[in-house]
């Protein structure tokens, strides 16, 4: 094709005659997309495209099939970080207002497998930070929580268990995780968590938060790296309790420092570094 | 035999450093280095790590050489060793 110019079409590169349209295009690729985007902004009329366009053709309230998505998903992350999330096993204990926020990110960026754990049901005091919606007040967090990651990411798989967490069950429960995230609320049971899968799972990378109450300055929270495998999320001081509340955004602000910590050592990245 | 400390949160700003050497003799149980290691401090130490009745908090998270330390069945402390003392704190 001579004089043929390149864009991108649903995050694929194609190449194109010049004088294509984007209602060409779309007659071509998919004739009933009713929302399309030229170069990140909806689209006013038909125009002819020009070399480096981008193009979104959307069919409102289509699911993309698992292939599709894997191609966006693929297309928007650095070559081989896809495969390697894919791959990936994550646990998280607790699903409160950390675990909620991690199971988002984690889904949103298609880690393969995740398993949830909490038994807990959705209260109304949980939805100033947790991820749950008026209409799952009274649900198990595991329930709720699924019935909202299969909306943002339906081929992730997701392993709930409505269950305590207790020294008896934590080695089983995540016998097969990559990395294991504590979302936990009580202090004594976070290091509960550390004993019993730090012991049982020497040297496996568990990603830990403690500190992360109020309305400190974001900067505070930091991710350190503590060694075998511990990663340790926070400001180390600053507890919930009377006056200095569990609030979205510093909660949102160490839970996605957990959520990367965990990605870059899915891609064998220092999680601190 | 010289243990290194390594101090996190609040027991780091109680005692106002965050790494010391402590020496104390071959073979002495963690839970006794633990008590020499507050004795040496603030009472506030003490407090973090020990409830009214001496036992060691649950909360208080303990790794010897990184690996997270088992309180029912603690690892003998060897000279040269790295104890870390974290104290989890509630909120999540």
């Amino acid at each position: 094709m001579s004089d043929a110019i390149t864009i991108t079409l649903n995050e694929r590169r194609l190449s194109v005659s010049p004088d294509t349209t984007l209602y060409s295009l779309r007659a071509a690729h998919l004739p009933e997309a009713d929302v399309l985007v030229l170069n990140g902004a909806p689209a006013q009329g038909d125009c002819t495209l020009s070399d480096g366009d981008e193009v979104a053709l959307i069919l409102r309230g289509r699911v993309p099939s698992e292939a599709e998505l894997e191609s966006l998903m693929a297309a928007r992350h650095t070559p081989g970080v896809h495969k390697k999330l894919k791959a990936a096993t994550v646990g998280i204990a607790g699903l409160g207002g950390l675990g909620s926020a991690i199971a988002i990110a984690l889904a949103r960026i298609g880690v393969g497998r995740l398993i949830l754990v909490d038994f807990d049901v959705v209260e109304p005091s949980n939805l100033n930070r947790q991820q749950f919606f008026v209409d799952q007040l009274g649900m198990h967090k595991t329930d709720a929580l699924v019935a909202n990651l299969v909306r943002m990411n339906p081929y992730v798989t997701l392993e709930p268990h409505t269950v305590r967490l207790t020294p008896t069950n934590i080695a089983k429960i995540f016998s097969s995780v990559d990395v294991l995230v504590e979302a936990f609320d009580a202090a004594d049971q976070k290091a509960m968590l550390l004993e019993q899968y730090g012991t049982a799972y020497s040297g496996r990378p568990m990603v830990m938060a403690t500190g992360l109450a109020g309305h400190m300055p974001s900067n505070t929270i930091l991710t350190r790296k503590m060694g075998g495998g511990l990663v340790i999320v926070g400001d180390l001081v600053t507890a919930a309790q009377p006056g200095t509340g569990l609030m979205a955004p510093r909660v949102g602000v160490a839970a996605h420092h957990q959520a990367n910590a965990v990605l870059r050592i899915l891609l064998g990245e220092d999680p601190a570094g | 035999m010289k243990i290194k400390v390594n101090l996190f949160g609040q027991l780091a700003h109680v005692a106002n450093e965050t790494t010391f050497t402590h020496e104390t003799p071959e073979r002495t149980a963690l839970a006794d280095v633990l008590r020499e290691i507050a004795r040496k401090n603030d009472p506030a130490f003490g407090q973090i790590l020990f409830d009214d009745s001496g036992a060691l908090r649950a909360a208080v998270m303990i790794l010897v050489n990184d690996a997270p330390v088992d309180k029912l069945s603690p690892p003998k402390l060897s000279d040269g060793d790295s104890l870390t003392l974290i104290p989890a704190i509630s909120g999540g």
